[in-house]
């Protein structure tokens, strides 16, 4: 065998994926890491549940139902990187096959949902009724409709894609809130049945079993993650990103690629939706709105588009800070706004406050802060930090403009190639005319 | 006339059509014709709206007789006979490209050919939304009243005033997509801060509060006063804050990916509307009333002389005027700009190729700055007129999302990056909104109302446009420069 | 020994090419064979319809008229990647390379149409999957090796020199597992020994592997050295063909690069000799 000889300088830089792909070379030391992280995460809120119940007897509930939203929330971040990090799609409604999974799953299982009567008076249609039927229909929904959104549009350049998915984003909560009589409108529905497994009895209240179901599902994400990025399909996204034309002259069935990443995002989106609905018992079309799409878009763009850890730990730092710090902050700003002592004055013989606008102001601020955030976040990190706080070295080579002194920019790069560069992440058939070809031609082969 | 079967067949050719659109589109991928496959898309639409329409005479127990119900299939029959081939003849008419010399005859023909079948389709596509309905109105005695001809007139005037604005809006996507080619998509909350400036600064000046009526007494003097003011302040308000979001937020991100401007817009945008809501809260506040007894203009008009009408349903607020008046200069004065000044001749030579523009000594980012400047001023100056017109409501702190997003759907629909298009966009969004949130099919069942639906439709055209012809009507200007 | 045209024994076959882009006719009617395991050169002025005539060949544009047949069957509107699956590669004029990835993941990107792992086989891995990619992996390293880029296979494309990095695009093109190779322009912006060894690097794909080269040049001395047969375009027609010597002496050619009265001239000069 061949051993390629590898230079220290390109050595940091490798990326694993030109790792030699056998069995043999996976380190040992790894795996027993991995199932001592697997077997800690398991127990750990069976082990901690004394130590919680020190502070108050709240507290454990509380801290498990916010592991229990962030797990789902690094799955949603998990499948959108998949679609904006790995395939380089812009994806803004999101939010929307989050909210098909759940719907899916509410329809099934909800008692009074129309559906689940039908279902649920025949023997051999009620087994879809079942949880965890309903959670592989509700995934299977949600990346149906990943391919059929997809497919007319992913011929679409890059902004123009993302305008789109943001208008299938806003199209799919109205028309849940509007067909009341089958969604309940902007109640929503409510009552699902809960699954049990041997004997141990889901509600939203155990909320341990649902930390035990959304971590498994977590750690086989991470690990189909991991396979795929390293595999043919993923070199495909990648090349895909980087040159669209040039990854189609390799042979590289775009359609198909595209679509590939776009439904798997969704299912993840699909899937988490389902046990969200489920674990509340409901589910309303306010919790699938634009803000929803726009949160998670931030946890990757945080942790670092297109690296897997990265985004996890972004989805982990967002999902608590949400949870924690920002409503521990907003609410120092309301006490301090409460502390304002409003000037009172007696006019005819009543008494008449003056109004603050700065008492109003940070009223308003501890009130609603949450979303300037994450517009912050997102601002801060594309000017500062494109890549991510925890970038992947090849994501970050993308996403910064190579500095003019850098030595290592061997090719003479003008701004304007370097835009094309950037701008060829869509299909662009002007691109490959000569000089020759009209640049007005073939206007209806699609951006 | 037993009209179902008939109905029936059409329905089933139309959507064996669109069906057959869908197929082609799928099957030869990029290739496909957009246009044809529009025209494929219209159809389905046009036969739905026929049926919807057929469906509402036997709903309503008190037309006299079966004769208007008669006379109404036929002429929607013809109507749909004839507009529906129109808009396939001028889909068909695209130029082949077949066996053209290579001679400037051929190359003028050629774009005869072009621009007569794009004026044929757009032609068309209007006919095929607006024939059925019109035609369905003039049976006025027979109608229930919201199927009156001056009532679907009315609700079209509103939906052309409605539209003006999204039509200024729409400018500024426009405007500056055409130069650096970023979806600003903060534009819309740009748009909800004029709207606040100009509810201040009115406020300040008439010494009203939210959504009450001026004090009695005020002269019309002092109220029009307070609104040019208002327009002025809030135009040069969120020029300079569109000016500031360009430098702080963009600029860096030139050569950047291009998504990277766009999810930065994005951020803008939230924080834009969490700076609203800290200045406003999240209750709805609304301008004052400001022409109190004057809600309507016309009373009457020609069509209801001629059938002896006095009870004319056509309505046109006095603030009607303000938009048209406000609009109308604001258009002229940017086509002033743009065509005869020697700063609009910079944008539109940055626009056309920024490399031999800076080559010719045009200092690019500065007429990328002029160009969020104004687009910033007429997103101003429409939130002022918005809010004078509409009243209710129209302080809010989320103001921007929707209409921005439908302003963009305007820009898209005529063509990004082409100023002419963003206007006729912008009418035709209008016209859309306002016909969908009418109660104008006289459905009103709870699951048919299709006021609610309005949002979905303009959505829906933003899909379809975005989809089957991302040029727009009327864009040539967006072929990617290279 | 090319010219001899024996058309059981052509790999691609053209017929009445045209393709025009709204009034504007980029290829006329244009004729053209390229017979198995021989080196073909297209050249012609700048606008002549070279790189139009390779998109018409690999599928990114579709002909107006004619038709194209490979290897016995017509390509008709195939899609690039089809056509890559059939067995034809291509280069780039302005180099396209994956530059944020490995030159050995880009060559592995070339093979992405010879391999088969699907979702499943990608997360599961089973046995074939991982000999399969073990397989390519090692014919890719091979495949750098052979065109000269041993050593540099976990070099980021882009830190690659130029030279390198048209090998890299030939060596990815090689990893298609084409019957038909286009080179667009390879020897563009190269010096006399980059351009010579190049050449060289051309004539073993033919020798050694059986290829058949499509060859866009402007570098006459390469074409000339490495052409069994060239063709000439100028404004979208084919004026002339032939091998390396007759086309040196056409006028037409000589027309069409340097103008008439220069043809004259040269036409006089000979006149005289």
């Amino acid at each position: 065998m061949a051993q390629v000889k590898i230079n220290p300088a390109a050595q940091a830089g490798a990326p694993k994926g030109s790792r030699p792909f056998n069995r043999a070379n996976l380190d040992r030391n790894k795996i027993i890491l991995w199932l001592v992280l697997a077997i800690v995460l398991l127990i750990l809120p069976f082990a901690s549940k004394p130590f919680f119940e020190l502070f108050g007897p709240t507290v454990f509930s509380s801290t498990v139902s916010a592991v229990n939203s962030t797990l789902l929330f690094v799955l949603l971040a998990l499948g959108l990187n998949i679609v904006v990090g790995y395939a380089g799609l812009l994806d803004l409604g999101y939010a929307a096959f989050f909210a098909i999974g759940a719907y899916t799953m509410g329809f099934l299982t909800a008692r009074g949902s129309k559906l689940f009567d039908l279902l649920h008076t025949n023997p051999l249609t009620e087994v879809l009724t079942n949880f965890w039927v309903a959670l592989i229909l509700s995934f299977l929904m949600a990346a149906l409709f990943g391919v059929l959104l997809g497919a007319p549009t992913l011929g679409l350049r890059g902004d123009y894609l993302a305008i789109v998915t943001l208008g299938f984003g806003e199209i799919v909560p109205i028309t849940i809130n509007n067909l009341t009589q089958v969604t309940g409108g902007d109640t929503g529905l409510s009552g699902l049945t809960q699954p049990d497994l041997f004997g141990y009895q889901f509600s939203a209240s155990s909320l341990e079993g649902w930390y035990l179901v959304t971590l498994l599902v977590v750690f086989f994400s991470i690990f189909m993650i991991r396979r795929l990025v390293n595999s043919r399909i993923g070199r495909a996204w990648m090349a895909m990103r980087e040159d669209e034309i040039a990854a189609a002259a390799m042979g590289i069935n775009l359609v198909k690629t595209k679509l590939l990443a776009f439904g798997l995002g969704a299912s993840f989106a699909g899937f988490s939706g389902a046990i969200f609905a489920n674990s509340l018992g409901s589910a309303n079309p306010s919790q699938f709105k634009f803000d929803v799409s726009v949160l998670i878009l931030s946890m990757i763009i945080l942790g670092g588009m297109g690296n897997l850890w990265g985004v996890i730990a972004g989805a982990v730092v967002l999902s608590m800070s949400d949870r924690y710090i920002i409503p521990f902050l907003t609410e120092q700003v309301r006490h301090f706004a409460d502390s304002i002592q409003l000037q009172t004055s007696i006019v005819n013989g009543t008494r008449v406050t003056e109004p603050s606008a700065i008492k109003d102001i940070l009223t308003n601020v501890g009130t609603n802060s949450r979303l300037l955030i994450f517009g912050v976040i997102l601002v801060v990190m594309m000017l500062v930090r494109p890549e991510g706080l925890f970038p992947n070295s090849r994501r970050k080579m993308e996403l910064r403009a190579a500095p003019a002194d850098d030595p290592q920019a061997l090719i003479p790069t003008d701004p304007m190639t370097q835009a094309d560069e950037f701008r060829s992440i869509n299909y662009n058939p002007s691109d490959v005319t000569d000089q020759s070809g009209n640049p007005d031609g073939d206007k209806d082969i699609k951006a | 006339m037993n009209s179902l079967p008939v109905q029936l067949v059409l329905l089933i050719v139309w959507l064996g059509l669109g069906a057959y659109g869908t197929f082609m589109l799928l099957q030869k991928g990029y290739r496909v014709n957009s246009l044809k496959s529009l025209a494929y898309y219209v159809a389905p639409v046009v036969a739905i709206l026929y049926l919807i329409i057929n469906q509402i005479q036997p709903l309503n127990a008190s037309w006299p007789g079966n004769l208007p119900g008669v006379v109404i299939n036929i002429a929607l029959g013809i109507i749909l006979l004839i507009v529906s081939p129109a808009l396939l003849i001028a889909a068909f008419l695209v130029p082949t490209q077949k066996n053209l010399d290579v001679s400037a005859r051929a190359l003028q023909r050629d774009a005869f050919v072009r621009m007569r079948s794009r004026i044929l389709l757009i032609g068309a596509i209007f006919l095929a939304l607006m024939m059925p309905l019109l035609a369905l109105s003039l049976f006025r005695t027979a109608a229930p009243s919201e199927l009156r001809y001056d009532s679907v007139i009315s609700v079209m005037i509103n939906g052309l005033l409605s539209g003006s604005l999204f039509a200024l809006i729409a400018l500024g996507y426009t405007l500056v997509y055409g130069i650096i080619e970023l979806i600003n998509f903060a534009h819309g909350d740009v748009f909800m801060m004029g709207s606040l400036v100009g509810f201040t600064v009115i406020n300040i000046m008439l010494g009203t509060q939210s959504g009450r009526p001026v004090k009695a007494g005020t002269p019309l003097f002092m109220v029009i006063l307070a609104i040019v003011l208002a327009l002025i302040i809030s135009m040069v308000f969120c020029g300079f804050l569109n000016y500031l979001i360009n430098r702080i937020a963009y600029k860096r991100l030139r050569n950047a990916p291009r998504l990277a401007p766009l999810i930065s817009a994005i951020g803008v945008s939230f924080i834009l509307q969490n700076i609203g809501l800290y200045l406003i809260s999240s209750a709805p506040q609304g301008y004052p009333v400001m022409f109190p007894n004057a809600t309507r203009v016309a009373n009457t008009d020609v069509v209801s002389d001629i059938l002896d009408n006095h009870d004319s349903l056509i309505t046109i607020p006095v603030t009607g005027i303000l938009v048209i008046v406000g609009v109308s200069i604001l258009l002229l004065g940017l086509s002033y700009l743009i065509n005869q000044t020697k700063t609009g001749k910079a944008m539109r030579a940055v626009a056309q190729n920024r490399e031999a523009a800076a080559l010719m000594g045009i200092s690019i980012e500065r007429t990328i700055s002029f160009a969020f400047i104004i687009g910033g001023a007429l997103a101003g100056a429409a939130g002022v007129i918005y809010g004078v017109y509409q009243v209710q409501g129209t302080v809010r702190y989320d103001l921007g999302f929707q209409n921005g997003l439908f302003a963009f759907t305007a820009a898209v629909l005529g063509g990004i990056g082409n100023v002419n298009g963003a206007v006729l966009g912008g009418l035709f969004i209008g016209l859309i909104y306002s016909l969908s949130q009418s109660s104008f099919f006289g459905l009103s069942a709870s699951f048919l109302d299709l006021s609610i639906w309005a949002p979905v439709a303009v959505f829906g055209v933003l899909v379809l446009v975005m989809i089957f012809r991302p040029t727009g009507i009327l864009g040539e200007n967006v072929q990617e420069k290279v | 020994m090319s010219d001899n045209l024996n058309l059981g024994d052509n790999l691609l076959v053209a017929k009445d090419i045209s393709k025009n882009f709204g009034g504007i006719v980029a290829v006329q009617k244009v004729d053209f064979v390229i017979p198995r395991r021989s080196i073909i050169s297209l050249i012609g002025p700048n606008g002549a319809g070279k790189t139009t005539f390779f998109n018409l060949i690999t599928g990114i544009y579709g002909p107006s008229t004619g038709q194209i047949v490979f290897d016995g069957k017509p390509l008709g509107r195939l899609k690039p990647h089809e056509v890559t699956q059939r067995g034809i590669a291509r280069t780039f004029q302005n180099i396209r390379l994956f530059s944020n990835m490995t030159a050995l993941e880009n060559v592995m990107v070339g093979e992405h149409a010879r391999l088969k792992a699907g979702l499943f086989g990608a997360i599961f891995r089973p046995s074939r999957v991982t000999s399969e990619e073990n397989n390519a992996r090692q014919r890719a390293l091979d495949l750098l090796t052979y065109v000269g880029l041993k050593g540099k296979g976990d070099e980021f494309a882009k830190n690659l020199s130029y030279g390198d990095q048209r090998r890299l695009e030939i060596a990815r093109a090689l990893g298609t597992d084409p019957k038909l190779l286009l080179l667009d322009e390879p020897t563009a912006g190269m010096n006399p020994n980059e351009s010579a060894s190049l050449t060289k690097l051309v004539d073993r794909l033919r020798n050694d592997l059986g290829l058949t080269v499509l060859l866009i040049e402007h570098d006459m001395k390469v074409v000339m050295e490495v052409s069994d047969r060239i063709t000439v375009l100028n404004f979208g027609r084919k004026i002339a063909e032939g091998p390396p010597a007759d086309i040196r002496a056409n006028t037409e050619v000589i027309e069409a690069y340097l103008g008439k009265e220069y043809a004259k001239t040269v036409a006089e000069d000979k006149g005289k000799i």
